[in-house]
């Protein structure tokens, strides 16, 4: 319990909003000092738009500006990730 | 509080589309719904138990809200992606250790001591995602499951590779890598290893890697189980090359396949797998063979279903919203499968 009760802001969704990011070392230069996923890992490197919308206390929602869906958000990172809120999975899937 | 409906407390952050449709369904059909992020605590969010001065007590409260939810008035806590608590910037990275184990036992233990429905558990959650635990559960209850290499030794996929004369596969445990600068852990897919692990080798040795056989598909089914509602959802992963490995790697048109009745087998034993690890909520992933024998490949606890409604018209969210109305006690029992 201890350890689950709340996640990594890396671990959730947040992180797909603009303007989070997370304090991370920068990466390796050294490919070799990196875990082997790393080298299957596809990433084009070019983050999403970046998105807009604020969470609505009245609805506990999120609210998109007129012109982008509702309920879907246009993800930061694009990775794993449809342009919309059709993320399949941002666990792990 | 005039509204007398149930009342459900969701667990998430702020920007969470996932649970955005489930809380309005909710809304409309007259639940009290508080969505909280355990990021609001303690500058935000108040959270007591007292058995001092009179009835004993149980309480959130949302300051900024100015919403108290009763804990023991609970229908159901869906537990979707609370943040880290969150100390404020005038705390020193000491304290914050300090404040935050002690939130975790005591706001855990609190909410953990709750007598209703929660989808799911965390801790349940914490244990359910371990995959070498789900294979082996799998593997107990008579599921196949593909043979896997679970190690960080470099010489023991040296050996499987030089010996193995059909594909293999390296699938991460927990999901995705994180690129910098930050981003969520993604891009990675499962692969099948080529000759390029041989320079990579020694990779192995900084974590946890896992390896299986590859399986000949001849489609795959991504099963979203709520409570005791199935929702098997085809996809015909062998007709686009985005798709063939991975059907994760697909990111425009997910090629789905038509809606076919889980085997009574596989329900049967996905439900023990299921009540085993005590979760209400789960996604599990299954391989077809072209013989038609499922093969089980994991589940997620959290797996995300909202993408399958908009795609497929599936009713995901008005059962999960069905679910945490009616509350607990939730018991596994007679199954219905849903269509599309």
């Amino acid at each position: 319990m201890a350890d689950t009760l709340t996640r990594e802001p890396l671990l959730t969704s947040l992180s797909f909003i603009d303007g989070h990011y997370p304090d991370l070392e920068a990466a390796r230069a050294d490919d070799r000092d990196r875990p082997l996923a790393y080298a299957y890992s596809q990433w084009d490197g070019i983050p999403a738009s970046p998105q807009f919308g604020h969470f609505d206390e009245d609805t506990q929602t999120w609210v998109s500006p007129p012109g982008l869906p509702t309920a879907g958000i246009t993800t930061y990172t694009r990775t794993n990730c449809y342009s919309t809120d059709r993320c399949v999975d941002d666990v792990c899937a | 509080m005039t509204n007398a409906g149930p009342q459900v407390l969701i667990l998430t952050q702020e920007f969470d589309p996932t649970s955005d449709p489930v809380i309005t369904t909710l809304a409309e059909r007259g639940a009290r719904v508080a969505r909280v992020d355990l990021s609001y605590f303690p500058r935000r969010l108040t959270v007591t138990t007292s058995d001092f001065g009179g009835a004993p007590r149980r309480r959130l409260y949302d300051r900024h809200r100015d919403v108290e939810i009763d804990l023991d008035d609970l229908s159901a806590v869906w537990y979707r992606r609370p943040t880290a608590f969150d100390f404020g910037p005038d705390m020193g990275e000491a304290e914050k250790q300090f404040a935050r184990r002690e939130a975790m036992q005591g706001v855990g233990g609190i909410l953990r001591s709750t007598n209703c429905l929660w989808v799911n558990r965390p801790d349940v959650d914490g244990v359910s995602e371990l995959k070498p635990y789900q294979l082996e559960l799998a593997k107990r209850l008579g599921l196949r499951v593909p043979r896997t290499l679970l190690t960080n030794d470099p010489q023991e996929v040296a050996d499987l590779v030089a010996a193995e004369d059909r594909p293999v596969v390296y699938k991460a445990l927990a999901g995705g890598v994180i690129h910098y600068p930050g981003a969520f852990p993604g891009g990675l897919l499962t692969t099948v290893v080529g000759d390029e692990i041989h320079e990579n080798l020694e990779r192995v040795g900084h974590t946890m890697c896992m390896f299986q056989e590859y399986i000949d598909k001849a489609y795959e089914v991504r099963l979203t189980v709520i409570g005791n509602t199935y929702f098997p959802v085809t996809i015909e992963s062998q007709e686009m090359d985005s798709t063939r490995v991975d059907w994760r790697g697909e990111d425009a048109e997910m090629p789905y396949g038509p809606y076919r009745p889980l085997p009574d087998d596989i329900v049967k034993k996905s439900q023990a797998l299921l009540a085993e690890l005590g979760a209400v909520y789960g996604a599990l992933d299954f391989i077809v063979t072209p013989s038609g024998e499922y093969v089980f490949l994991e589940v997620n606890p959290m797996g995300q279903f909202m993408w399958m409604q908009h795609d497929l018209g599936l009713p995901l969210g008005d059962h999960l919203v069905d679910l945490l109305m009616k509350g607990g006690p939730f018991t596994r029992g007679e199954v219905t499968q849903v269509g599309y």
